[in-house]
């Protein structure tokens, strides 16, 4: 077995096969060097590493008790401590010289009781943790670590990183037997027993916990810059008289210090990338929620990193988590997306939440469930589309959780925040998917955008009706079939495959528009980007450029469309979207064809054109990206579609306009699917959508009728495209 | 501050104030609070990392209710400078030592200085000794600490988050020293902040129209 394979089974081997869980994390977090040459090479760095930390031991705990008393020590080689010549000066209790041992043991002895403060009450519900020589070796690796690194020296919270690891080292610590070290013949044993000697649990928990420092020592970390911002946040009037207090700094200054304050602490600014960046695009909605709830992401978020989520989660399913984590990246790269699963984990509670409802739900993290253990679970379960095989019965609900996370760092967009909420949906028993959408200003960058209430606080209340009629059963197939690629084998000719995917487009674009009943414009934009997911899911072998030749015009007259019909009622814009323009609103395209790339294994550094991250290797891709992307995009925006001059080029190109030939494919591939319930076809009739509108919604109810490029009304703006 | 007025006749108003916890590390802040909302006592808690939240009730006469949203915050004083991101906006602090710890009392001092300098002006500090049932290890004189309180003009009250005594009478005497004249302090709730304070202004929870959707900032 390889490293490699090693580390994918930390990701998703169900419990009961899991392996020795101190030697896995030995192997992850690179104290051990991997699973060649095992007999040879293990014992060397277990004898490196337990020999370091044991020299540390003795230099800062056992020496100093030593210095203190030179008098009982006098055959040591100690010239100053042994001797006669002491300068009791310096070798005094009431010494105040900085270089006398008493002025160390003071502080020695304050930094240890610091410590043993917290490791006191280190996981109160683990027995193990009460023992005396637990609370010793825990406090013993703490101060040797932190006179290590007296900069950052002792932080609350490195307890409690470090107790998961002890304790896991320790229960899977083996007593040799020590008349008799080497009964063991075979090599391979020898050294799985001496990596599992119970004699040396306190140098490895200290190994492991040094290596996960090397990543989390920042997080402990409070920058002189930052503690300076903080404190002028109100500048002191030296005039006044004692106690009297200064006007506050100005907001705009004081936004400025907070800035500052989060730029210069590592931990704030790896909660604002969880929220500003990944979370923001991954679910806008749920972004938008807490944002204007003014749920800042570091109320939550310091602890959930510190302590690599020991407080949320029962301490079984922490192991999973840790194991997943250390599988995964001995940098322990995908802790933030671990927090925006989490964030998409408790979303409805949170969507459905005020102020207190969310900062509850976030700082006192809800039993996690996981596929298996879910009672509510109704079939058919979301899968992922990059493993569509993946065993779920026996995940632990934290290894599912972290599926989730390396799914959504792998497909960095909205579609993929979909799948997950879906799954989450199913996870709850809740059969809606496809939710109202995320308010179209969230896909803009703008600042000065608006906060619009109405969408975000419009999630519907989760449906669980599946009557007659209903769209559910229709979207939750169109989901699961809307989202299994790879849409073919390299073998299958490129028409079917092309088909293939128009078909899942349409299969998905039904449930998307049946279900949907929000703005129309972003319903579209939400179209195009569930197109750009099917793209961006599929296998790159089954990716040719006769993909993009079937999709992409799909994607790009949609888009079209979208801005014609924007451009043609641009009251509806306001209404549905904000008051984002269509400029704005298409200003997002870039990203998702970023997005595409990077699904493609390209460097996503998409700045203006997509088509400049694309490599030679994929000239034909980049030149079609690009030249959609050209013709679309950059057309003026200014005059309806139809008249200008890129439009009636593109149109004119390919012969055939492209909407009613894009209809009539999406009309009989409707007509035909007959992998999808029926009802689909006879109640949702093609060119005879549901309403869009909601009774109950009196702001919605007027956004669906817009106006086609010949001013006539039109009830559905998506039947002039379909 | 948010406000919250019943639909109907004789119908309670809820006030609620935003107030923060600080103090030394293991003076008993988290206990505190877990005695006051849930009325449990652990002999060993957790430290407490960034900070924990909290709601909880008080009814303050038959009219009246304060809702407070408690902010417990980490007592490492390494992480002092993250505290104001904490007690920002906040309309009440609890300042916590330990009877039994003279440093922890200086520790409580400088927060008081702190808070009176930085914090909202109109801000209602109660100094807490705690661990009162430990009067055999008292290190620092009740008289002493009363004498600190009144001269800093502070509410003052020795707890024991063990025993329970006196902590609901703590949050009972806060919530009659807030403000609860409505008019001018919902007005002042209106402002904008970053540190999400000023929320909820108004809400109108108590008559059963409770909004699912959101609250009316007004």
């Amino acid at each position: 077995m390889s490293l490699t394979t090693l580390r994918e089974q930390g990701l998703a081997t169900p419990l009961a096969e899991r392996h020795l869980r101190s030697i896995s994390w030995k192997l992850y977090l690179e104290y051990l060097p991997g699973l060649s040459d095992v007999g040879v090479l293990w014992p060397e760095a277990l004898h490196k590493e337990r020999t370091h930390y044991q020299r540390l031991y003795d230099r800062y705990v056992t020496e100093p008790s030593r210095q203190l008393n030179p008098a009982t020590e006098p055959d040591r080689d100690r010239p100053r401590s042994a001797s006669p010549d002491v300068d009791l000066r310096v070798y005094n209790p009431l010494s105040l010289a900085e270089d006398s041992p008493w002025q160390l043991y003071f502080q020695d002895t304050e930094l240890r009781s610091t410590i043993q403060k917290d490791v006191e009450r280190t996981f109160p519900d683990q027995p193990c943790f009460a023992r005396p020589e637990a609370r010793t070796a825990l406090t013993d690796i703490l101060f040797v670590y932190c006179k290590l690194h007296p900069d950052t020296s002792y932080r609350q919270g490195m307890h409690e990183l470090l107790a998961p690891l002890w304790k896991t080292v320790w229960e899977e610590s083996v007593a040799l037997a020590e008349d008799n070290p080497d009964t063991s013949t075979d090599a391979i044993e020898a050294a799985v027993f001496q990596a599992l000697d119970a004699n040396y649990v306190q140098h490895d928990a200290f190994a492991l916990f040094t290596r996960v420092m090397r990543v989390a020592r920042s997080w402990f970390e409070i920058s002189e810059v930052a503690t300076n911002a903080t404190a002028n946040l109100r500048t002191r009037n030296p005039g006044s008289a004692g106690g009297a207090r200064s006007p506050p700094v100005s907001d705009s200054l004081r936004h400025l210090k907070i800035n500052e304050l989060s730029r210069a602490t590592p931990i704030l600014a790896k909660c604002n990338n969880v929220f500003f960046q990944l979370l923001k695009r991954v679910d806008p909605s749920l972004f938008t929620h807490l944002e204007q709830l003014e749920i800042e992401p570091q109320l939550f978020g310091i602890r959930w990193i510190r302590l690599l989520w020991g407080r949320e989660f029962p301490f079984d399913d922490l192991h999973s988590l840790w194991t997943a984590l250390f599988a995964d990246d001995p940098n322990l790269g995908a802790v933030d997306w671990v927090c925006v699963a989490m964030l998409l984990r408790v979303r409805r509670t949170l969507l459905n939440g005020d102020y207190a409802t969310c900062l509850q739900t976030l700082m006192r993290y809800p039993a996690l469930m996981g596929p298996a253990s879910a009672p509510a679970m109704a079939a058919p379960f979301p899968p992922f589309p990059h493993l569509p095989n993946l065993q779920l019965t026996g995940l632990a609900p934290t290894q599912f959780l972290f599926q989730q996370a390396i799914y959504l760092r792998s497909h960095f967009h909205a579609a993929a925040g979909q799948l997950v909420a879906a799954q989450n949906d199913a996870l709850l028993g809740i059969e809606t998917i496809n939710e109202p959408l995320p308010p179209v200003e969230t896909y803009v960058t703008s600042p000065s955008l608006p906060a619009h209430p109405v969408n975000s606080r419009s999630f519907p209340s989760p449906r669980t009706g599946t009557g007659a009629g209903s769209p559910v059963p229709v979207a939750r197939e169109a989901l699961s079939a809307g989202s299994i690629p790879p849409v073919a084998t390299p073998t299958t000719t490129s028409r079917s495959t092309a088909t293939t995917v128009a078909r899942r487009a349409s299969t998905s674009q039904s449930a998307v528009f049946d279900s949907r009943l929000g703005p129309p414009a972003a319903a579209i934009l939400e179209q195009c980007e569930a197109w750009l997911h099917q793209l961006a899911t599929a296998a790159p072998t089954a990716l040719d450029t006769s993909h993009l030749d079937t999709v992409l015009p799909l994607v790009m007259e949609t888009l079209r469309y979208t801005r014609q019909i924007l451009q043609n009622d641009p009251a509806a814009v306001g209404r549905g979207a904000g008051s984002a323009t269509p400029s704005q609103l298409l200003r997002h395209l870039p990203e998702h064809l970023g997005n595409l790339a990077a699904s493609l294994g390209i460097p996503n550094q998409v700045e203006g054109s997509p088509a400049a991250a694309f490599p030679q290797t994929h000239k034909p891709v980049a030149d079609r990206v690009t030249e959609a992307f050209e013709r679309t995009i950059r057309a003026p925006l200014s005059s309806p579609f139809s008249t200008t001059p890129a439009g009636s080029a593109m149109a004119s190109a390919r012969s055939v306009p492209l909407a009613p030939a894009m209809r009539s494919h999406l009309v009989t591939k409707t007509a035909h699917k007959t992998n999808l319930p029926t009802h689909s076809a006879s109640s949702h009739p093609a060119g005879q959508r549901t309403s869009w509108t909601r009774p109950s919604d009196p702001v919605r109810a007027k956004s669906p009728t817009s106006t086609n490029a010949k001013g006539d009304r039109i009830r559905d703006p998506l039947g002039a495209i379909f | 501050m948010s406000i919250s007025r019943g639909s109907g006749a004789g119908a309670t108003k809820t006030f609620n104030f935003k107030l923060v916890l600080l103090g030394e590390s293991a003076v008993g802040k988290s206990s505190l609070v877990v005695r006051f909302v849930k009325d449990q006592f652990d002999d060993y808690r957790e430290s407490t990392i960034g900070a924990a939240f909290f709601t909880q009730v008080v009814p303050v006469d038959d009219q009246t209710t304060v809702k407070f949203e408690i902010w417990d915050t980490a007592g490492q004083e390494r992480y002092k400078s993250l505290a104001p991101m904490y007690y920002r906006n906040a309309q009440c602090a609890v300042v916590v030592f330990d009877i039994t710890q003279e440093a922890s009392f200086e520790k409580a001092k400088t927060w008081v200085k702190e808070l009176q300098r930085q914090a909202d002006p109109d801000i209602v500090i109660a100094l807490v000794g705690n661990k009162n049932d430990l009067t055999s290890r008292r290190a620092v004189p009740a008289e002493e600490a009363q004498a600190y309180a009144d001269e800093a003009g502070l509410l003052f009250q020795e707890t024991s988050a063990k025993t329970g005594a006196n902590v609901g009478d703590l949050f009972k005497a806060i919530a009659k020293k807030m403000p609860l004249d409505s008019q001018k302090h919902s007005q002042k709730g209106g402002r904008t902040s970053a540190s999400g304070a000023s929320r909820p202004s108004v809400d109108l929870s108590n008559g059963g129209a409770s909004n699912a959707a959101g609250n009316c900032a007004c």
